[in-house]
């Protein structure tokens, strides 16, 4: 039917032709018995006021509005009828009947795969897949249930995030949601899953952005709090007898909403230790030279150096403070020097000695379903256990956590298993995790240290793995 | 104080480096009156090639340059001709979004290409240094100061003495009077497109030694290379360089006391100045201003 036809005598024609809108995708000129009210209403209107219609007669504004009430009013229905009494949807309801073993069990995952955080959202989605086949294959899935994964890329957008996880939970009705990478895209998600009544596992976030709203569905699977980092450093300085402890300490963060708090909480701690802060600056997270800053560390002579840094930077630091021969009996870095792979290649082995760091999961640990993720890995990827990195074992903690948890209470009932986890301490890859009202863990990362060219754990005494060694040996040992 | 004169020493070295990028985008205002928003995109271009020149052939950071300039100058052409040449109408305006448009394309296109992870170009000589002070000055330092200095002063001479860089001064100064006796306006400014990219590209290969660099990294160098320009006087190379000298050393000597600060000193001192000499250091004050 050509579009400017017009027939006098046939509204439906006339809709269907020369309202624009309509013809567009509005449901008005698409379902019967709605164009039949249309038809009603446009004759009744001009055969009772003599209201004249636009050119070619489409419709009047005043209708326009009506239909779009009408429209609202529907959506509104169909919102509602969508959510369950106590705000959750049927699928994270999900499941108290009995389990239908064909039926996969849905897992939506919005996982940055372009953008900022493509290299992290490319090595967690390692992580999930593996664990998808590993409980496939060796465990039957979940309750008997295949596990399907459905992961979207939100390229690193907090926008794309939340309307991904909408779409996940609507469109895709999954029976699970696992979070995003970062507190940038997890803040706002987390939101759109508490509405929904899902549980919302993190294997990397726990910002104050996503833990200060304070929503029950948040749960960080890691044995502690990003803001706890350097915990283990402290616990393990108080081991030492007074007269090893490093008298003097300086530190350089760079402004991360993470590590520069995470940097001034572990200062603060270590202060009651009564070790000095010779110098205390932070520094930009991108275009910062630091040659000024190590040269200034040096000419405060520190016997510890705290490194709030990432990864670049962290590996920068230490080529820095070989380069000016600040060389300390401490040091420390929150992140980039407990990477079994990537540190050694970038500061060089022999540089590598003595360094400390925090290790949440490393690859020899004797924890629940450990070794389960580092043979498969193994098998799928090739390469030195030493040499798998955290991001993709974090997220198999994940998936791994949360089957658990549905197995041991027999539903997928998002409600049942946010109960559960809060419950009691829970086993995983990554060691026993108690999380607080906020869903972040209450206990602490292992203390990682290089030593003879390999990183061991040398805190808490119960994991260890190496013996401690201080003062750290010279730059190029 | 050694530490401040220190910071002194690495600020003056840096400074080297940052007038050779701001030095296009001096040329590139002055020649055609385009502010160039992917100078610093095409910086990180630069960067990014002799990286990957480097890790994939063993190729020498500082030889790349050879090879890249000639390319980033052929591609600066090409872009002047395909994205900049058509606009006819509101040019100073329709320019900025048009290389703002490139940026955000050799942004995304190193996105693809490359990790979204700082990355550092480091050749075998990276960790050896010399003392000043007792502190001990990084010879990638050293030696991106006095590549810089050979281009900028390669460039200086082409301007002052050949034909070319006659016809782009003459350009600069008055576009009508330069085309009324003979020069070819849009071959001299595709041209003078093409060395400010080359030259980017050359700046990429040394900020790359020296700074940590990801694909977004443009979005905040541009910041500092568009405070040079401002603060050298629009237009103007020779006050490009002397401003990025004294940015440079201001800004090390601010990182020695406060990191945090050191990248602010570049628009703090940028307000003061534009306070008393709006048109900038060197900048000529145009005729009928106040």
């Amino acid at each position: 039917m050509p579009h400017g036809t017009h027939h006098a005598n046939n509204n439906e024609l006339d809709i269907a032709t020369h309202s624009t809108l309509d013809d567009r995708g509005g449901p008005v000129n698409r379902t019967g018995p709605m164009r039949v009210w249309v038809d009603y209403q446009r004759g009744d209107r001009s055969t009772r006021n003599g209201c004249r219609t636009t050119k070619g007669g489409s419709l009047s504004r005043s209708r326009y509005l009506g239909f779009f009430a009408v429209l609202l009013i529907v959506s509104l229905f169909v919102a509602a009828c969508s959510d369950s009494p106590d705000g959750g949807t049927d699928n994270a309801d999900g499941g108290n009947q009995e389990q239908n073993c064909d039926e996969p069990v849905v897992v939506g995952i919005s996982l940055s795969q372009t953008g900022n955080f493509a290299e992290q959202g490319k090595a967690q989605r390692l992580g999930y897949e593996l664990w998808r086949d590993v409980y496939n294959e060796e465990h039957d899935g979940i309750l008997c249930r295949p596990i399907e994964l459905k992961i979207v890329d939100d390229a690193s957008n907090p926008d794309t995030a939340v309307s991904n996880y909408q779409s996940l939970i609507t469109k895709d009705e999954a029976d699970l949601l696992f979070a995003p990478f970062s507190t940038l895209l997890t803040a706002p998600a987390v939101r759109v899953a508490a509405r929904y009544g899902y549980v919302f596992p993190a294997a990397a976030d726990g910002g104050p952005d996503t833990v200060d709203q304070q929503l029950p569905n948040f749960f960080l699977i890691k044995p502690t709090g990003p803001l706890d980092t350097g915990r283990p450093l402290i616990r393990w300085l108080e081991t030492l007898p007074e007269e090893d402890r490093p008298k003097t300490a300086a530190y350089a963060a760079i402004d991360d909403p993470f590590l520069t708090p995470a940097t001034e909480k572990t200062r603060l701690a270590i202060e009651e230790l009564g070790i000095e802060t010779v110098y205390d600056e932070v520094y930009p997270s991108e275009n910062y030279q630091m040659l000024p800053i190590v040269a200034a560390m040096k000419d405060a002579d520190p016997d510890l150096v705290v490194g709030g840094t990432h990864y670049a930077d962290s590996f920068d630091m230490i080529n820095t403070m070989v380069q000016q021969e600040l060389d300390p009996p401490f040091v420390f870095q929150m992140t980039g020097s407990s990477d079994a792979k990537l540190f050694p290649e970038n500061v060089g082995p022999e540089n590598a000695e003595g360094v400390l760091g925090a290790l949440g999961w490393y690859p020899e640990a004797d924890t629940f379903g450990n070794e389960e993720f580092t043979s498969a890995w193994l098998e799928e990827h090739g390469g030195a256990l030493e040499e798998i990195s955290n991001e993709p074992a974090e997220t198999f903690a994940v998936g791994q956590m949360i089957a658990q948890v549905i197995e041991e209470i027999g539903t997928f009932d998002n409600q049942a298993i946010i109960e559960a986890m809060r419950s009691k301490p829970w086993p995983s890859m990554q060691g026993t995790i108690e999380w607080d009202e906020v869903g972040l863990p209450k206990g602490s990362d292992h203390l990682s240290q290089w030593v003879d060219g390999v990183l061991r754990i040398i805190y808490p005494e119960e994991v260890q793995t190496g013996e401690a060694v201080y003062p750290k040996p010279p730059w190029g040992s | 104080m050694s530490v401040a004169i220190y910071g002194c020493v690495l600020g003056l070295l840096i400074g080297g480096v940052y007038a050779l990028m701001a030095s296009g985008l001096a040329l590139v205002w002055g020649v055609m009156r385009v502010l160039n928003i992917a100078q610093a995109a095409a910086v990180v271009l630069g960067a990014y090639l002799s990286h990957t020149a480097f890790v994939r052939f063993g190729i020498d950071p500082m030889l790349s340059i050879l090879f890249l300039g000639p390319i980033m100058f052929l591609i600066g052409v090409a872009s002047y001709y395909a994205f900049l040449r058509p606009i006819k109408k509101d040019r100073e305006t329709l320019t900025v979004l048009v290389t703002y448009a490139l940026a955000i394309g050799i942004e995304g296109t190193l996105g693809a290409a490359y990790s979204t992870t700082l990355t550092i170009t480091s050749p075998f000589y990276s960790r050896d240094s010399f003392q000043v002070f007792g502190n001990h000055v990084p010879v990638t330092y050293l030696f991106a100061f006095l590549v810089s200095l050979v281009i900028l002063g390669g460039l200086g001479a082409v301007l002052k003495w050949t034909r070319f860089g006659r016809s782009l001064r003459a350009a600069t100064q008055n576009p009508q009077a330069a085309q009324l006796l003979g020069v070819q306006t849009h071959r001299t400014f595709a041209l003078g497109f093409g060395i400010g990219t080359a030259t980017a590209a050359a700046a990429g290969a040394l900020f790359g030694m020296i700074y940590s660099f990801n694909p977004a990294s443009h979005l905040e160098l541009i910041g500092v290379l568009l405070a040079i320009v401002v603060l050298g006087g629009f237009g103007s190379m020779g006050g490009a360089v002397v401003a990025a000298l004294i940015l440079g050393v201001i800004s090390s000597v601010t990182g020695v006391y406060s990191p945090l600060w050191s990248g602010l000193t570049f628009y703090g001192i940028l307000v003061v100045v534009l306070l008393f000499r709006p048109q900038g250091l060197w900048g000529l004050q145009e005729r009928g201003a106040a």
